[in-house]
């Protein structure tokens, strides 16, 4: 098996700032949190429905797939150190989104905390982004990643249903950005 | 409301507060004070608000903590703890265990050790 434990250096991301982040412990390993981070097969479960595929190398395509197979959001790996840190570019496949507000950096850091895991999720941008706007990581991030922490621990993820806020598409519209 | 709430650990008391509104099952909150450590025993009594909304089986919880002081040290110790306690919770009420998180894990010993 092949260590990737690299970071891009043409891209700067120390630019980016988080304006997201949000912490969980799960009682798990960081095996088992890495694998359902990074295998479409968990994420169906854990993320909306969502099919993750990523190629673990930095550089490599990161692709968020919706249930109909759709490309929902477009990214690369920026950093990969296995098991403990996956930083990608996290751009939701919008007309004129990336344009309007630039990337979106999502990081996952995996710390060994005794027994349990410390999951950190991080959504950074480079430049100050509306709340109107990150309404939509705030509603996402915490479902998701409580669904992840049920699916690990109980083998049963939560059935969540949510639209995304009209706060965040009615700024979004505003901006000229598309919405489906 | 106006009862005394306080968090007490192997019988130390750490933070005291009153009750400010309490309508079961959908909200609850408190006044929230720091009395142990000396780096945050000075600062001005805090807000903590929880609200509980049925999504079909599942509940969402959302908890508040506001009212810090410019520079408040306690802000970040709550920072650290609210994620253990709420993750630890959510493990106890779905499989009957809380997550076993060593205190270090959410800055305490770093506290404790000043």
């Amino acid at each position: 098996m092949k260590i990737y434990r690299k970071v891009r250096t043409d891209m700067d991301i120390a630019k980016f700032k988080p304006a997201i982040v949000y912490t969980i412990y799960i009682t798990s390993t960081p095996e088992k949190v890495w694998q359902a981070l990074t295998s479409a097969e968990f994420s169906r479960q854990y993320f909306f429905g969502n099919a993750v595929e990523v190629d673990l190398r930095v550089g490599g395509a990161y692709i968020v797939r919706t249930p109909d197979g759709a490309l929902h959001i477009s990214g690369e790996v920026i950093e990969c150190d296995p098991q403990r840190k996956l930083t990608v570019t996290f751009n939701v496949n919008w007309p004129a989104l990336v344009e309007k507000l630039g990337p979106t950096l999502v990081t996952y850091e995996i710390e060994q905390a005794g027994d349990a895991v410390k999951l950190t999720l991080l959504q950074s941008h480079d430049r100050p982004i509306s709340d109107d706007i990150l309404s939509g990581g705030r509603q996402g991030w915490p479902a998701i990643l409580s669904s992840l922490k049920s699916l690990l621990e109980t083998g049963n993820a939560l059935a969540i249903k949510m639209a995304p806020p009209e706060r965040m598409l009615a700024a979004l519209k505003e901006m000229g950005i598309k919405t489906p | 409301m106006g009862s005394p709430f306080a968090l007490v650990t192997d019988g130390t008391t750490s933070d005291t507060g009153e009750i400010l509104e309490a309508d079961p099952p959908r909200r609850l909150s408190y006044s929230f004070k720091h009395e142990l450590y000396a780096e945050m025993r000075n600062e001005p009594a805090t807000k903590v608000v929880f609200t509980l909304e049925p999504h079909g089986n599942i509940v969402k919880l959302t908890v508040t903590h506001e009212g810090f002081m410019e520079g408040s040290k306690l802000l970040g110790a709550v920072s650290q703890g609210w994620p253990a306690i709420l993750s630890s919770l959510k493990s106890l009420l779905e499989t009957g265990h809380a997550v076993a998180i060593p205190r270090t894990a959410f800055g305490k010993q770093e506290f404790l050790q000043r």
